[in-house]
């Protein structure tokens, strides 16, 4: 029951502040909209809640994190890395924001961070293009449905969003890696130099070594300073050398005087005038108050993250859609996809025992997709035992040795001068896979758990598939054997088979397509039911590629604005 | 190597004047608390560790008595050399804070109860000796080879687990040895002068001598 209905009425309401909330918050704005962005969670106040710069000797478990609070209120949220004593605060709270796993489903790890800014402020930064060989990738080989836009139709979107973000990158002038507008990249070390021209040499250069291409400035840009390489972005970044919503697109929207943000508002619905055939607002609970709250706007951009924007479509049932909101084809909270991740490679490098490298870089390095190719490379590089590819996050450095001190027998000054110095250089390959788009993996609600503002709960139902599983074995031997082939030591391959949700690249759960019966949004991101209606986070994916998403959510969403707009003045929405 | 301001150690700088260091001044301001619809709420606030301030803390479990052994033996564990030792690393504080709100009980009791039987058996060596701390530093190695050798024999070839449910049967110098050398390495003392970390170090050399470094 509404308590409360706002009066004014928005020229465009964001729902989420995060990676695509931002974009869409700044390009709204710039273009002349008064916009009103909707935050569950409360604001980041920079001075106060960055920590990159406090060192472990000041934080009270010195980085062994707050471990009775995690297991009591973050059990989900505590298995990321990023969750750790510095940065926990940013994420949610499992016990106020519960959800539950469907029958056959694999446990489902949903990461989230309800705070201004959103996951942007913790995410890995790496950024990079997809291509054809991933927009035609459903067409080609049957599964999920076919992507409505292919590569020429998004390139002009990265270029724009690269200009604004500043992306550190080399080019390499791959086609399944699109380059970009690039800002110097962060250099390789002087082994990883050693080991990209050794596999080049190894495999005619079909298996590139760069420097990982991220949102990280290498030289001043737009007002952002240059990266002073202190290392943990995910605390914060007082001089806004990495991208987030709080570092550059919301200041950016602020700037011209059409941006207001509403934190600790949590979306219950979109309310849907049956008269007019739109999504005339959004009702919200006060975090704080309890109050249930109505706030009207002219168009919406739903950019809650993929599983919470289907959550909210799903809990936004009238009579028209009895199964959720823009949901005719069926398709709300299906073919929810994630990376598989944890497995790979990794060994020891003899030589340059006397280098080693000075500060601590916010990135590392990246072996592009070499497998099951398109075009004339297309039956050089095909795996018999599965569709479609991986890369590799990867690269070459020194731990300290007082890490495996514990292990050492002894103790006194010669047991503390021999765990000084470094440990050989060791290379380790990250795979990062793809993940086959399946009706069956999807988002429902709970028909009876509630979070704490009484907002029915979401229910996941996620497994990997045989797919993945070839997938895994393949991304350990091919990184085993790039570490033969460079002469490596003490090769070890993993695979720790990583949950669903646990890379955080969740995604496609109101997918793009061609056909409004087996899609949700059209090639505009635009919902095919409710035209006032945009979609463009995660959930809008129709595949998943195997590269980090990130850099093409925000592609995605700048090319939505720019229509929604040009919709707007043409009377048309 | 030569020196840029960048190497400043931003915690000596107090944070306005690091923020002016590495941001020569933020040029366009965060976004300010006007901008939002509800600017004189008090937001609901994030759960968060407050940052000690590095600054000596009152002990909440431990006494001064077994703050001092504890101090002796992590000093002993990793001395002073041409670096400073486990001593001035802050050891009991850090321990204190883990005892207070980290240690599961089981952890917590099989660690005070060792560490109050291992202090007492310096009377074995020095009948005069009210502890650990009153003994001469070859006695005190003599005590902790000893416990040592109690580790290894009653480990049996098992690896020491950090795993948190597995550490109350964990033997007591193996214990004491981990929070050393964990609270060295991650003490200002420690990572500033043994492993040269700089807060901010405010370029990155993809390739330096070790020697020079």
């Amino acid at each position: 029951m509404v308590q409360i209905i706002e009066r004014k009425t928005w020229d465009a309401i964001v729902i989420g502040s995060g990676i695509t909330g931002g974009w869409a918050a700044k390009e709204l704005t710039e273009k002349g909209l008064e916009t009103l962005v909707l935050e569950a969670g409360p604001p980041v106040v920079p001075e106060r809640d960055y920590s990159e710069h406090t060192p472990p000797w000041q934080m009270p478990y010195r980085g062994l994190r707050d471990r009775k609070h995690q297991a009591e209120r973050q059990p989900v949220q505590s298995r990321a890395a990023a969750c750790d004593e510095w940065s926990g605060k940013f994420f949610v709270d499992d016990i106020d924001n519960p959800y539950s796993i469907g029958d056959g489903g694999q446990d489902f790890l949903w990461i989230r961070a309800r705070i201004v800014g959103g996951r942007s402020l913790l995410w890995g930064r790496q950024s990079y293009r997809w291509s054809d060989l991933d927009f035609e990738a459903n067409a080609r080989d049957g599964y999920g449905t076919d992507w409505p836009i292919r590569y020429r139709d998004l390139a002009p979107w990265y270029d724009h969003v690269e200009s604004f973000v500043g992306i550190a990158g080399q080019p390499e002038n791959m086609p399944q890696l699109p380059d970009g507008k690039f800002l110097p990249p962060i250099a390789q070390s002087c082994m990883e130099e050693r080991v990209r021209e050794g596999l080049d040499r190894a495999f005619g250069g079909t298996r590139r070594f760069t420097p990982a291409r991220v949102a990280v400035l290498t030289k001043h840009h737009l007002g952002r300073r240059a990266c002073h390489y202190c290392g943990i972005c995910r605390r914060g970044c007082i001089s806004r050398s990495y991208f987030s919503s709080l570092n550059a697109t919301l200041p950016a929207a602020e700037a011209t005087g059409r941006l207001t943000v509403r934190p600790d508002s949590v979306v219950r619905n979109l309310v849907y005038d049956e008269q007019t055939d739109r999504v005339s607002g959004v009702h919200l609970i006060d975090a704080e108050s309890m109050e249930s709250i109505e706030v009207r706007g002219r168009i919406v951009f739903l950019c809650a993250s993929t599983i919470e924007s289907a959550r909210i479509l799903l809990n936004s049932k009238t009579p028209r859609f009895a199964e959720g909101l823009a949901n005719s084809s069926g398709q709300v909270g299906r073919n929810l996809m994630d990376h598989i991740f944890q497995v790979g490679a990794n060994g020891n490098l003899d030589g340059l025992e006397d280098k080693t490298t000075f500060g601590r870089r916010p990135n590392s390095c990246y072996l592009p997709r070499f497998v099951n190719l398109d075009g004339d490379r297309a039956e050089a590089t095909r795996e018999k035992g599965f569709l479609r590819g991986f890369g590799y996050q990867c690269g070459a450095r020194r731990g300290t040795l007082w890490q495996g001190g514990i292990g050492q027998p002894g103790f006194g000054a010669d047991y503390k001068a021999s765990l000084r110095g470094l440990a050989p250089w060791r290379l380790n390959f990250s795979g990062f896979g793809e993940n086959l788009p399946n009706p069956d993996n999807r988002v429902t609600i709970d028909p009876e758990l509630e979070d704490r503002w009484g907002i029915p709960a979401a229910r996941i139902t996620m497994s990997y598939g045989e797919n993945e599983a070839a997938m895994r074995e393949s991304i350990q031997t091919r990184a085993a054997e790039m570490l033969e082939a460079l002469g490596a030591r003490n090769i070890r391959t993993f695979n720790r088979n990583s949950l669903p949700g646990f890379a955080i690249h969740e995604m496609g759960t109101a997918r793009m397509g061609r056909d409004p019966s087996t899609s949700v949004l059209n090639g505009w991101c635009q919902s095919w039911d409710v035209p006032n209606l945009f979609i463009t986070d995660g959930a809008a994916m129709a595949s998943s590629a195997c590269q980090n998403p990130s850099l093409t959510y925000m592609a995605l969403t700048a090319r939505a604005c720019d229509y929604a707009v040009r919709q707007m003045r043409r009377l048309e929405l | 190597m030569t020196r840029s301001p960048w190497e400043e150690p931003a915690e000596t700088l107090g944070r306005r004047r690091a923020l002016q260091v590495i941001g020569g001044a933020a040029a366009l301001p965060f976004l300010p608390t006007e901008l939002f619809a509800n600017p004189h709420r008090a937001h609901l606030h994030l759960h968060a560790p407050q940052p000690t301030g590095g600054e000596p803390q009152p002990l909440a479990v431990l006494t001064e008595h077994q703050a001092q052994a504890l101090d002796a033996i992590a000093e002993r564990i990793l001395p002073a050399t041409d670096t400073p030792g486990a001593g001035d690393a802050g050891i009991p504080a850090f321990v204190d804070r883990l005892l207070e709100g980290w240690l599961p009980d089981a952890a917590r009791d099989h660690l005070l109860v060792e560490l109050d039987r291992f202090d007492n058996r310096a009377r074995e060596h020095n009948p005069e000796a009210a502890g650990f701390v009153d003994l001469e530093s070859a006695a005190q190695d003599e005590l902790l080879t000893e416990a040592q050798d109690e580790a290894i024999a009653q480990r049996d070839g098992r690896a020491f687990s950090r795993n948190v449910n597995r550490l109350h049967e964990q033997p007591f110098f193996d214990l004491v040895k981990w929070l050393t050398l964990f609270g060295y390495y991650t003490s200002e003392a420690g990572m500033k002068s043994e492993l040269g970390y700089r807060i901010v170090p405010g370029r990155w050399d993809p390739c330096v001598d070790i020697e020079d470094d």
